[in-house]
């Protein structure tokens, strides 16, 4: 407190005894009395408001100086707000009136019969006026402040801005709030809120100023920033500036009402997201996706679909998604579907969706129901996956296993004819064999025989000679030239023939009991070390090859496991052919080579001999059967016996062949024999 | 008593040609014992079996494998398991030199196996051979 005078007089005090105390200290009162309230509340609105109040009249006792009781005053008091550069309120200036003298004559007035004078009337008059006044004043006040709670606790924000620079006279919490400080009345709108001026506010409320026009704005964008430390925050407001009409029809001040909105903004603008986000990954996804309403009613389809089946947006919306499929599936899927949404069980089913290119193509559609937390469904959500390629796949995977196994039955069927057809010929080969042994051995008696008796004529021969000799020399008449002729020289010559030509068949006999007896010999497999084989072959061959002064030469030869004897006969057979007819004109080169090929492997025997026509490519390997000059000692029974065997390994032999320059024959034989083999 | 008789030579072949021949040879070699010539298995077989000649021995069997009515091999082996008939030398004479048919006739108790060879000096050579081969074993079966 501070004060003059006059005002320590008329409250008995001393400057000393006021100075920097609070009013209601200094001047005690029931804060429950009506005078407390008064004063307190005048006080309140000052500070509130920062507007001028005045009590016109109210009762204030005041402490006597002594300390001994109250005495009653009546006083008239005027508030004003004193504000400091910064436009902040300070103080507060009491100008008061000490009206009890007037009141006391007042009540005197009122008890006295000497008061009905004029002067005293007046008093009187004058008196009940200012007590109608403070009555209405009061009243008034009591509404002004109904009202002004009203105001302030409005949950919307308010506030009454008057003049062409839009001055705040009113705002209340809400407001406050939502602007973020309190320090808003007596100033303007450019003052209060400097960081709105370059968002457009100004010139809206300038333009409702001088238009008269109201302006409505929804979930409008603005940034405050409610203190300087703070960082500017966005908020979004649903308001209304009203123009405030004085009497003369012009625009004194707008009223501006609205909420802040940010919140459920924010809340919109989240949702909103989501749902992009929900569409965006739904778009994003391959697979086709739907969504229902409870009842079943289709309202979403991600852009694959529509993609997918070609079909305007919207038109397969509600129940018009069953005509997509293919007609024999449209009744399975619409029972499907309502079973699910009788039950609530997931929905799931394989059907045939057109396609935009006009071809069914088998989908799995599967769905499930999303519930709330009372577990009522919400919503559906479906997908169709385009299952075609796979349901394709797996459908010529069966088709391909069907045949598969038709093919293995003929496979089965075919392998159990070449078995019959193989024992068939094992059989004919047998009898081929044993007719061969039985024809050699048969052939063989007779030749017994024929060589038998042929030696026995000789002896006869000689016996008959001696005797002729005797006879010739006692009786040379009895001999004549026939007898002669036929004792001397035709016996001799015929018995000769007889007996190369025995020797001969001889020979060929031997040739073909041994072929059978080869084709009847078990054959036993071997790890065979070719190099070896071979080098024991050029042994044997030794003095035949210094003599035609030839060089054999083995390369590289792959090793094989097969039948070792008919290895060494096929081998012996074809380097013995090489070196007998090598082309003694030039100096002999016997080469022997082979080469893996997997399975099998292939051998060459190469020579720089003769050569072989090639008419009789297919002849030398014929039984007695020779090609070229025959000068060399042989049955043809040789390259006819390699053929057997290699035949017999599971191999085959080919020859080629320049004639004058040299042959190589190939044999290709399995790297491993087996018994399978040995059957065809 | 019966093994102071001489050897009786029964021989088994078809060929007619290859029997003379042998006989000769046999002749040749020096060999006078009294030679019955079989020309099939079937009469071969009776006559070995027949009581009188089952008991009354000793003989030598000369056998060719290429019989009209049977394989020589047969009579071989149901010579080789009867009791008596066992002890009589067989020589087996035939036109191969089948290494297996050799082995099996051996394993069967066969004791001489000769092939017939064409050339007919080796076919005397072997005939004679076997001449010595029969004075030889007449020694013990003289006993």
């Amino acid at each position: 407190m501070g004060m003059n005078e006059a005002y320590l007089r008329a409250t008995m005090r001393t400057r000393e005894e006021l100075v920097g105390r609070n009013m209601f200290e200094a001047f005690p009162s029931d804060p429950d009395s009506a005078s407390h309230k008064q004063l307190r509340g005048s006080f309140e609105r000052v500070i509130a408001e920062k507007v001028t109040d005045h009590i016109p009249l109210i009762s204030y006792a005041i402490p006597l100086p002594d300390g001994q009781g109250f005495d009653e005053r009546f006083w008239s008091a005027t508030h004003t707000p004193l504000f400091n550069e910064a436009g902040e309120l300070i103080s507060i200036l009491q100008h008061t009136v000490d009206v009890t003298e007037l009141h006391q004559l007042r009540n005197l007035a009122k008890t006295s019969a000497l008061l009905t004078g004029p002067s005293a009337l007046i008093e009187t008059d004058m008196f009940r006026r200012a007590q109608a006044v403070q009555e209405v004043n009061q009243s008034l006040s009591k509404e002004r402040q109904h009202l002004q709670e009203l105001f302030e606790q409005a949950p919307g924000f308010i506030a009454a801005l008057s003049g062409t620079d839009h001055v705040f006279t009113m705002a209340n919490a809400a407001y406050r709030q939502v602007v973020g400080r309190n320090d808003l009345i007596g100033k303007s709108v450019r003052e209060a809120l400097p960081e709105v001026v370059e968002q457009g506010f100004i010139g809206l409320l300038d333009r409702v100023h001088q238009t008269g026009e109201p302006f409505v704005g929804r979930g409008v964008r603005i940034v405050l920033q409610q203190s300087p430390e703070d960082q500017p925050e966005e908020h979004f407001l649903d308001f209304v500036y009203q123009p405030i009409f004085s009497r003369d029809g012009t625009v004194s001040g707008i009223f501006v009402q609205g909420h802040d909105v940010t919140d459920h903004r924010r809340a919109e603008n989240a949702l909103r997201e989501s749902e992009e986000r929900f569409r965006a990954i739904a778009n994003s996804i391959d697979q086709l996706i739907w969504a229902t309403r409870p009842d079943g009613f289709h309202d979403y389809y991600n852009q694959r679909w529509y993609e997918y089946t070609g079909v305007p947006e919207g038109s397969t919306d509600g129940v018009g998604w069953n005509g997509m499929f293919h007609p024999e599936d449209r009744e399975l899927a619409w029972k499907t579907w309502r079973r699910s949404l009788e039950t609530g069980e997931p929905y799931h089913i394989e059907y045939r969706l057109r396609h935009r290119s006009g071809e069914y193509r088998w989908v799995l559609g599967r769905a499930q129901p999303v519930r709330d937390d009372e577990g009522r469904i919400t919503r559906w959500y479906g997908t169709c996956t385009d299952i075609h390629d796979l349901k394709q796949a797996q459908e010529a995977l069966r088709e391909s296993r069907e045949r598969a196994l038709q093919s293995e039955e003929e496979t089965r069927r075919l392998a159990a004819m070449l078995a019959e057809r193989v024992t068939e010929l094992d059989a004919a080969n047998e009898e081929i064999q044993r007719f061969a042994y039985i024809v050699s051995h048969d052939l063989r008696a007779p030749l017994v025989n024929i060589m038998g008796f042929t030696s026995e004529l000789e002896n006869a021969h000689e016996e008959i000679e001696t005797f002729y000799g005797k006879v010739s020399e006692a009786q040379p008449a009895l001999i004549t030239p026939e007898a002669r002729s036929a004792i001397e020289s035709d016996l001799a010559e015929s018995i000769g023939f007889i007996r190369s030509s025995t020797v001969k068949m001889d020979k060929l006999i031997n040739a073909i009991l041994r072929l059978s007896r080869e084709g009847r010999r078990v054959l036993v497999p071997e790890s065979i070390s070719m190099d070896q084989l071979l080098e024991a072959q050029r042994q044997s061959l030794a003095h035949q090859l210094q003599e035609r002064g030839a060089e054999l030469i083995f390369e590289n030869i792959p090793h094989i496991t097969s039948d070792r004897l008919a290895i060494e006969q096929v081998f012996g057979n074809l380097i013995d052919n090489a070196v007998k007819y090598l082309d003694l004109a030039r100096a002999g080169r016997i080469v022997v080579r082979g080469r893996d090929l997997g399975h099998m492997i292939r051998y060459e025997v190469e020579d720089n001999g003769r050569g072989i026509d090639e008419k009789d490519y297919e002849r030398i390997f014929d039984l007695f059967r020779r090609s070229g000059t025959q000068d060399q000692q042989g049955e043809g029974i040789g390259l006819a016996h390699v053929r057997a065997l290699v035949r017999r390994l599971g191999g085959t032999i080919s020859v080629t062949s320049r004639l004058g320059q040299g042959s190589t024959f190939t044999v290709t034989l399995p790297k491993y024999i087996s018994v399978s083999s040995e059957a065809a | 008593m019966p093994h102071q008789h001489p050897v009786t030579i029964i021989m088994v072949e078809d060929d007619e040609g290859h029997a003379r021949l042998i006989e000769k040879n046999i002749r040749r070699a020096g060999v006078c014992n009294e030679i019955r010539t079989f020309t099939n298995g079937t009469a071969a077989i009776e006559h070995l079996f027949s009581e009188n000649v089952r008991n009354d021995g000793p003989f030598l069997v000369l056998l060719d494998l290429n019989l009209p009515d049977m394989n020589g091999v047969d009579i071989l082996a149901k010579l080789k398991s009867d009791e008596l008939l066992k002890r009589a030398p067989v020589v087996v004479l035939t036109t191969t030199d089948d290494q297996r048919e050799v082995q099996r006739c051996y394993d069967l108790g066969a004791n001489v196996y000769i092939t017939k060879p064409v050339e007919y000096e080796s076919f005397s050579q072997a005939i004679r051979q076997l001449g010595l081969f029969l004075s030889v074993i007449q020694v013990p079966e003289t006993q």
